[in-house]
């Protein structure tokens, strides 16, 4: 752009690269404050969430520019590709045992398969860990099955597969599913951790509820399944 | 606090009343009136100071002089936006 003469401006010396555009720029507008305005690049499918103890303020906790993201996967997804590679390694197990003359051995569904599938599964933490070596036990909830006369503690799959009664909520199908989220990081850590998700569990489990903060009403099961699903921990 | 992103990774546009820098690392959009985008030039040329902008301006505008404060202002708002 040719720069407009102005007796104003002095002449730049000859090693410094004049822009006449700025010069316009700096005497433009002298008494305006001056402005910046930021549109900010958001993850489709992310949420913002936020931990329990802010659930009274929400993402007002935070600065608007740096909300906590959180896009965890459902449960369900996490349950069904479990199922699904089990089905495969199963497929792939009675293809070697016919090809070695063995081909009447029935793969029912059982821990045993699921944990040779173990191995096999895309999930960062082993599905047939015991559910109770990553949340605790208490009065409120306890995932044990009787085999063979004993009780055995259910693994993380076997409890996503519980219905009814056995799992109020789904509660711990919910809290499965978050903490696999938790660990691929696709829950920002201001919002949860693992370490406080087992917290959250410990209470519940020990007192039937959870107490988000001083003063708040009682969360049980469907309020903490609700909290998880709504800031994305684990989506719906 | 993130870090400016690397000048690479911002594309700028620039007409006369303003200018628009898209960030390619995060998609963020800055849109900046010329006043500011004067300041983020200079800025960049003679490091963040509001002295130091004041006195690259000035080359080329005398009353850059006199507007340390609306720099200074600038300044700021370009540091939270994470420009500079």
């Amino acid at each position: 752009m040719t720069p407009d003469p102005d007796p104003r401006v002095k002449q730049a010396p000859p090693t410094t690269e004049v822009s006449g555009v700025r010069r316009r720029l700096v005497r433009g507008g002298l008494s305006a404050a001056p402005l910046l305005v930021t549109l900010t690049s958001r993850p489709v499918l992310a949420q913002t969430c936020f931990s329990p103890s802010e659930t009274l303020s929400g993402t007002l906790s935070h600065k608007a520019d740096d909300l906590p993201l959180c896009q965890g996967r459902s449960p369900g997804v996490w349950k069904n590709v479990a199922d699904e590679e089990v089905e495969a390694f199963k497929r792939w197990k009675k293809a070697q045992a016919k090809h070695e003359d063995d081909g009447n051995v029935d793969w029912a569904y059982d821990e045993d398969v699921v944990a040779q599938a173990g191995a096999f599964i895309s999930w960062p933490i082993p599905p047939t860990d015991a559910f109770h070596s990553h949340f605790t036990q208490g009065s409120h909830a306890r995932y044990y099955k009787r085999t063979n006369g004993e009780w055995k503690p259910l693994s993380l799959l076997e409890v996503m597969h519980l219905t009814g009664g056995d799992d109020p909520a789904k509660i711990g199908f919910h809290f499965v599913g978050a903490l696999l989220n938790i660990r691929v990081g696709l829950v920002d850590p201001r919002a949860m951790t693992e370490q406080r998700l087992r917290s959250l569990w410990a209470e519940y489990a020990t007192q039937g509820y959870y107490v988000p903060y001083a003063g708040a009403t009682r969360w049980y099961a469907a309020d903490i399944v609700a909290y998880i699903q709504q800031t994305g921990l684990a989506s719906y | 606090m993130r870090a400016p992103p690397p000048d690479h990774s911002l594309i700028e546009f620039a007409w006369d009343d303003g200018g628009a820098l898209y960030d390619c690392s995060s998609g963020d959009t800055h849109l900046l009136d010329p006043f500011t985008l004067a300041v983020l030039h200079a800025a960049r040329q003679c490091g963040p100071t509001p002295e130091a902008v004041r006195d690259l301006l000035a080359r080329t505008d005398d009353t850059a002089a006199e507007q340390l404060s609306r720099i200074e202002s600038a300044l700021d708002q370009l540091t939270a936006a994470r420009l500079l």
